[in-house]
C-alpha cells in the first residue's frame, strides 16, 4: 500500500471523525485516518506523527481563541495541514493561510471538498474550496497579491455558486481553466508572507507541473 | 408560491416577515434596524447615526493650516509695512528710475490681500491660482531690485528679497515641502542671475550676500517644516476623531444586534426544541425523511446564528434574511455566505440587489445558497437554488437603474447574481 495517503485529524468531536472515515473510505483513491484525537498531541506522537496530511480542527474544546499557534507549530515542523472548522470568517481564513496551512476548509463544505482537498494536500498541489476563494476575493489589506480581473472574477463566482461548471458556463471558460485560474490565485498567496514549508512546496510544484513558470515569480 | 408551500410543508402561519424586509426606507449608510417577524422589538427601528466618514481629518486640516497661513501672512504684511515701506520711501532718488520699486511694493501689497481673501474663503485656494500669486511674488521681486546695483543686493536697501519669500510660504503652506522649496529655488536662482548680469562684486560683499540669503530661506523653510509636522499632527487628529465615530457607531451596531439575536434565539426554541425533544424520546423517526429535512433546516438556521458577528446590522443582509425566512417556511434548507466588511448600500440599490435573490429563494425546492459579497468595487448579491428556469425570465425582466444582473440556468440549477458597482474594475 505505498501509494496510500495517511491523515491525522484533530478534532474534539468524535461524529466528526466517524464521518471524515466515512468520506475517506468513499473517495477515489485510498485514503486512510492514520489517528485521530482531541488535541494537537495527536499530530505529535506515533502514529499521528508520520501522516501525509493534518486535518486540523481550529476551535478544540477548552479553548475561547482559535488555535494559530498551534497550526503554526505543525507548519514550522513542516506538515501539510488543512484547516477545518466552524469558522467562517474571512480574517481567520486569511491568517491560516499567512501562517501556512495549504488550505482552509469549513465545515458547511462537505465531503467531496475535504476529499479533494486531502489528496490536493498530500501532493502539494493547490485546492481553493468556496469559502477560502471567497476570504480571498475580500481580503483587502494591504499586502494582499495583485490579481488580474479574470482571477477576481473567478474567485468571486466559484464563491457564490459552489459550481465550477457555472462558473465556466458564465465566464466562458472550460471548467478546467476556472481550476487553472483559482489554482494560480493559490500561488500568488503561497508566495507572498511569512516564508513556510508547505509555500514553497506548492510553489516548487506548481512549477512542475507547468503551471506557473520560474519567471512568474 | 402559495401553491409550493403548502404542497411541501405544512404552511407556518405567516407572520410579519415578508412585510418588514421591504419596508426599511432610509437611505442612509447603517440606516435603520428592523427586526422582522419579531414582536419583542417590534418594528420600532433604531437610528443609527451614518459617520460622516473622512470628514473630520480634512476638516481639522483645513482649520490647522488656514491658521498658520494666517501667522505667517501676518509677519508678512508685518515685514511690508515696517521694514519694506519706509526703505521703499529711503529709496527715492536714490538709484534711478524708482517706479519699478513702487510698482513691485503694489503687486505684493496685491497679493497679501489675495492671501487674506483666500483665507477667508471657505473653500480653499486652487492650486493653479496660488502657483500664479508665488509667481508673481518672485516678479515683483525681480522687477523691485532692478535699479539696485550689484552690491547692494540682498542687503536692507533691497528691500524686496525677504518680503516675497513670506508671501510665497503663506500661498503654498498647505501643499507639500517640496513645492515650496520648488518656489524658494526659483526665487534663489532669479537673484542669482540678476548678481551675474550685474556682475559679481567683490568676494566680501559676495559672501556677505551668500549669509543674507543664508538667514532669510534658512527662517522661512523653519517654517515651512513646522507646517509639515501641523500636516501630521492634523491627520493623527482625524484618524483619532474617526476612530471614536468609528467605536460609537460599534457600539449602537452591538446593541441592536444583541437585541436581535436574543429574539432569533427565543423563535429556535418553538422549532428546534421540538424537533431535538421528539428525537431525544423517540417521537420522531431520524430514518424519516421529513424529520430529516427539518433537521437540515433548523441546522441551517442555527449555523448563522452561530455565524453571525455583527453582520445583521447592516439593512441589506436584513433584508436578504427576510428572503430566507421565507425559503426555510416552505422547507428549503439555505445556506449563507458573507463576505467582506459591511458598507453603505442605498435604499433603491438595495432594493434592486434583494429582490432577484428573494424571489429565487422563495422558489426554491429543496436547497438554496444564498451569498453577499462586499468589496470596495462592487456589492455582489447571488443566490444558486433548484429553482425552476422560468424565474430567471422573470427576472430579468424586471427594470433596474443601477444594477446589472446575470443569471445562468444548468441541470436543473439557477443561478442569479445582482452587481452594484461602485469602480469600475
Amino acid at each position: 500500500m505505498a501509494d496510500e495517503i495517511t491523515v491525522t485529524v484533530v478534532d474534539d468531536h468524535p461524529a466528526m471523525l466517524v464521518g471524515i472515515e466515512q468520506w475517506y473510505a468513499a473517495a477515489p483513491e485510498p485514503l486512510r485516518v492514520a489517528a485521530s484525537g482531541a488535541t494537537s498531541k495527536t499530530a505529535w506522537l506515533p502514529p499521528g506523527d508520520a501522516a501525509d496530511v493534518v486535518v486540523f480542527d481550529l476551535q478544540l474544546a477548552g479553548q475561547t481563541t482559535p488555535a494559530f499557534g498551534e497550526l503554526r507549530r505543525l507548519v514550522d515542523a513542516g506538515r501539510n495541514v488543512i484547516v477545518y472548522t466552524m469558522r467562517d470568517d474571512e480574517q481567520t481564513a486569511l491568517t491560516c493561510l499567512d501562517l501556512g496551512a495549504v488550505t482552509f476548509l469549513t465545515k458547511t463544505e462537505g465531503a467531496d471538498h475535504l476529499v479533494s482537498a486531502t489528496l490536493a494536500a498530500a501532493r502539494d498541489r493547490p485546492y481553493t474550496p468556496p469559502a477560502l476563494a471567497g476570504a480571498l476575493s475580500a481580503n483587502t489589506s494591504s499586502d494582499r497579491p495583485k490579481l488580474s480581473i479574470r482571477e477576481e472574477e473567478v474567485l468571486v463566482e466559484w464563491f457564490q455558486s459552489e459550481s465550477r461548471d457555472l462558473v465556466a458556463q458564465r465566464l466562458n471558460l472550460s471548467p478546467k481553466t476556472v481550476t487553472t485560474y483559482l489554482d494560480r490565485v493559490r500561488l500568488k498567496y503561497a508566495n507572498a508572507g511569512r516564508p513556510a514549508r508547505s509555500k514553497a512546496a506548492l510553489v516548487a510544484r506548481a512549477i512542475q507541473d507547468g503551471l506557473i513558470s520560474v519567471d512568474d515569480l | 408560491m402559495t401553491d409550493h408551500a403548502t404542497a411541501t410543508h405544512p404552511a407556518t402561519p405567516a407572520s410579519g416577515t415578508v412585510a418588514s424586509g421591504t419596508e426599511a426606507s432610509d437611505t442612509s449608510a447603517l440606516g435603520t434596524v428592523a427586526t422582522p417577524g419579531d414582536p419583542t422589538s417590534g418594528h420600532a427601528p433604531v437610528p443609527l447615526r451614518s459617520p460622516p466618514l473622512g470628514q473630520p481629518a480634512e476638516q481639522v486640516r483645513d482649520r490647522l493650516v488656514r491658521g498658520a497661513q494666517t501667522a505667517v501672512l501676518l509677519v508678512g504684511v508685518a515685514v511690508q509695512l515696517t521694514s519694506c515701506l519706509p526703505q521703499l520711501i529711503a529709496n527715492h532718488d536714490r538709484f534711478g528710475p524708482w517706479w519699478t520699486e513702487l510698482v513691485a511694493f503694489v503687486m505684493l501689497a496685491c497679493v497679501a490681500v489675495a492671501i487674506a481673501a483666500g483665507v477667508v474663503h471657505p473653500r480653499p485656494m486652487p492650486r493653479a491660482l496660488a502657483f500664479a500669486l508665488c509667481g508673481v511674488c518672485v516678479a515683483a521681486a525681480a522687477l523691485a531690485s532692478m535699479p539696485i546695483p550689484a552690491e547692494l543686493l540682498l542687503v536692507a536697501d533691497d528691500w524686496s528679497f525677504g518680503i516675497a519669500g513670506w508671501y510665497i510660504l503663506a500661498l503654498l503652506l498647505p501643499m507639500r515641502m517640496r513645492t515650496i522649496a520648488v518656489f524658494f529655488a526659483c526665487h534663489a536662482l532669479v537673484t542669482v542671475a540678476e548678481v551675474l548680469f550685474k556682475g559679481v562684486p567683490e568676494r566680501h560683499i559676495t559672501v556677505q550676500m551668500g549669509m543674507v540669503s543664508v538667514s532669510v530661506f534658512g527662517l522661512e523653510i523653519a517654517v515651512a517644516l513646522l507646517a509639515v509636522v501641523l500636516h501630521h499632527t492634523a491627520s493623527d487628529a482625524g484618524e483619532a476623531a474617526r476612530r471614536e465615530e468609528r467605536t460609537r457607531t460599534a457600539e449602537e451596531i452591538a446593541e441592536a444586534t444583541h437585541r436581535d439575536h436574543q429574539a432569533r434565539y427565543a423563535r429556535l426554541l418553538d422549532t428546534t426544541v421540538p424537533l431535538l425533544t421528539g428525537l431525544a424520546y423517540g417521537a420522531l423517526d431520524p430514518g424519516d425523511e421529513r424529520v430529516r429535512r427539518r433537521a437540515a433546516i433548523e441546522t441551517a438556521r442555527m449555523r448563522q446564528l452561530f455565524a453571525e458577528t455583527d453582520d445583521v446590522s447592516d439593512p441589506l443582509l436584513h433584508e436578504l434574511r427576510a428572503g430566507i425566512d421565507v425559503a426555510e417556511r416552505q422547507g428549503v434548507s439555505v445556506q449563507l455566505a458573507v463576505r467582506g466588511e459591511v458598507r453603505p448600500v442605498p435604499q433603491p440599490v438595495r432594493q434592486e440587489l434583494v429582490a432577484p435573490a428573494a424571489a429565487v429563494l422563495a422558489s426554491a425546492r429543496s436547497t438554496a445558497r444564498a451569498t453577499v459579497v462586499r468589496t470596495p468595487a462592487a456589492v455582489r448579491v447571488s443566490v444558486v437554488a433548484d429553482a425552476p428556469a422560468e424565474i430567471a425570465a422573470a427576472v430579468d425582466t424586471e427594470r433596474r437603474s443601477r444594477t446589472e444582473i446575470t443569471t445562468t440556468t444548468t441541470n436543473g440549477k439557477l443561478w442569479v447574481e445582482a452587481v452594484w458597482r461602485t469602480k469600475s474594475p
